[in-house]
């Protein structure tokens, strides 16, 4: 009688559990429609979304989860329901500009990737070649994220200014002078070894033909001397 | 399963476990560095934008800095040894532990993940007093012992957490690429990219994707079955049997992503092997063992 009793009201909390969950994912669909204004929002995205749907309503299924989870307090409970619609929508959204602590989880997912590499060289005073150490000057949580922003900020918008215009000129500039604060903050540290020439060229790699960064040929190279400590 | 299994010390050694690894992380990063970085290099993500800019010029300082490190490494200590209040000491400490993330990821030009699950970790526990009850160095709380699920929620929902981060990135793969990310060349692209690409790892077995057939096969099939796996993380809180299908799986995928793409998720790897690998559980089998054991001697009940 008790087990029958508690299987129907667990199955009710289920019911229940199962309609929240339906509410909470639509409200989180919608606000990515509303964010992204339609036509943003493709048929894969949907797709996408519905799978996300089949994986929250599998909660439904862990033993024990709903039942303790609706015992919670009203501020847990809207904290971790908000967190959750939180990753979902910023998953569809894709927009971590915008959406950081929470972000879209898409790597490694394009069929058809780009090839090229941005790559920066350090010849040391030594004669040593290595590409820019960026770890060895910032405590990144990643450094090849960070090293990506001196891409995306510095180097991009020299590669995408058209030739001779004043604009490619500024942004050469600007390149030039990142590279040469960079080396300066490497060599500070590094004075034993320090940096004589940085440069900063795009590659492309085919995945059949390389062996070894020898092999790269670079385009729109950009090459920095540093001036030798003492000043010969 | 997870609520059956979920002893008061198993939470206790995933407090320990989230917060020590921050603590640790904290205490190893350099951040006067940031002070000589080009202030220029820093832009604030998400709802960080929200704060001025004064704000974090300011905080850029090297003696801010240092008075943050030392602030958050104090509440972190004390989160992770289990100081009680719990909720008093935690929630400050992650939420420090957000802008201590949010002032990495200001440098960066893209955001990477590493760090998310055990972010998001801190972010969860710190809301759950029960999370101090045992494993603690205040010793364990006797007075109001709470009923077993309120320890077992914040676990389940950890191993949740963790597990949604694995299928959205099975999800976004399915739904972008299809079946083509996989039968194509993407992976010995992608294998090979990364070997090139700067990272301070160096590895460059990704490259042997390219070099034959039977290679590229090898990467397309795990890429695959990786994928799969992925998708269905959330099944090891239902199945107690695809739990260790999915370590059998994802832990050398981690692995692997090191050698062949310089790429190291090492924190989301120790708290798979923490929470999903049953070490915590492990943690509490033998303390409980070890106290039924002093009981004994003691001759109490």
């Amino acid at each position: 009688m008790n087990s029958k009793r508690n299987g129907k009201m667990e199955s009710g909390l289920r019911g229940k559990a199962f309609v929240s969950i339906l509410i909470i994912w639509l409200s989180t669909i919608l606000l990515v429609f509303a964010a992204t204004i339609g036509p943003g929002f493709s048929i894969p995205v949907f797709f996408e979304g519905g799978l996300y749907f089949v994986v929250l309503a599998a909660c439904l299924f862990v033993p024990k989860l709903i039942p303790t989870f609706l015992s919670l307090d009203p501020f847990r409970k809207c904290f971790i329901l908000l967190g959750i619609m939180a990753i979902i929508f910023s998953q569809l959204y894709r927009e971590d500009r915008r959406t950081y602590p929470f972000a879209h989880w898409g790597m490694y997912s394009s069929a058809s990737p780009s090839q090229s590499v941005i790559y920066f060289n350090a010849v040391h005073q030594s004669g040593r070649e290595q590409q820019f150490p960026f770890h060895r000057i910032s405590p990144s949580s990643s450094p090849r994220a960070f090293m990506a922003k001196i891409r995306n900020n510095y180097y991009r918008p020299f590669l995408h200014a058209k030739t001779g215009s004043d604009e490619k000129e500024k942004a050469e500039l600007e390149l030039r002078r990142i590279l040469v604060e960079l080396a300066g903050i490497y060599n500070q540290a590094h004075p034993d070894d320090p940096i004589m020439e940085l440069s900063v060229g795009m590659a492309l790699i085919n995945p059949h033909g390389y062996s070894r960064p020898a092999e790269l040929e670079f385009s729109d190279l950009v090459v920095v001397s540093l001036p030798r400590e003492g000043g010969e | 399963m997870f609520e059956r299994e979920t002893h008061p010390v198993s939470l206790g050694v995933l407090r320990f476990f989230v917060f020590g690894l921050w603590f640790l992380k904290v205490l190893f990063t350099p951040m006067g560095r940031y002070a000589a970085l080009p202030f220029e290099l820093f832009e604030p993500w998400g709802v960080f934008r929200l704060l001025p800019m004064g704000f974090y010029t300011t905080l850029m300082e090297p003696g801010a800095l240092l008075v943050f490190k030392v602030l958050l490494l104090l509440l972190l200590g004390l989160a992770a040894i289990g100081a009680r209040p719990f909720m008093l000491v935690a929630i400050p400490a992650s939420i420090l532990v957000l802008f201590f993330d949010a002032i990495m990821k200001g440098f960066n030009g893209f955001i990477n993940h590493a760090q998310f699950g055990l972010l998001y970790a801190a972010l969860l526990l710190s809301i759950f007093p029960a999370c101090a009850d045992r494993f603690s160095v205040f010793g364990p709380l006797k007075s109001r012992d709470r009923p077993t699920h309120e320890h077992a929620l914040p676990y389940m929902l950890t191993v949740l957490i963790l597990c949604l981060a694995y299928a959205l990135v099975g999800g976004r793969r399915f739904a972008a690429g299809g079946l083509e990310v996989f039968t194509g060349e993407a992976i010995a692209v992608y294998l090979a990219v990364q070997s090139v690409n700067y990272s301070p790892y160096g590895f460059d077995l990704g490259l042997l994707a390219g070099k034959s057939i039977f290679f590229t096969m090898f990467f397309q099939a795990g890429f695959f079955v990786t994928t799969i796996f992925e998708l269905l993380s959330p099944l090891v809180l239902v199945w107690k049997w695809f739990r260790a299908l999915w370590l059998l799986v994802i832990i050398p995928f981690h692995v692997m992503t090191l050698f062949t793409m310089n790429i190291f998720f090492w924190e989301n790897m120790l708290l798979s092997l923490v929470t999903i690998g049953g070490v915590s559980t492990l943690v509490a089998w033998q303390s409980v063992r070890k106290s039924g054991r002093e009981n004994e001697d003691t001759g109490e009940e």
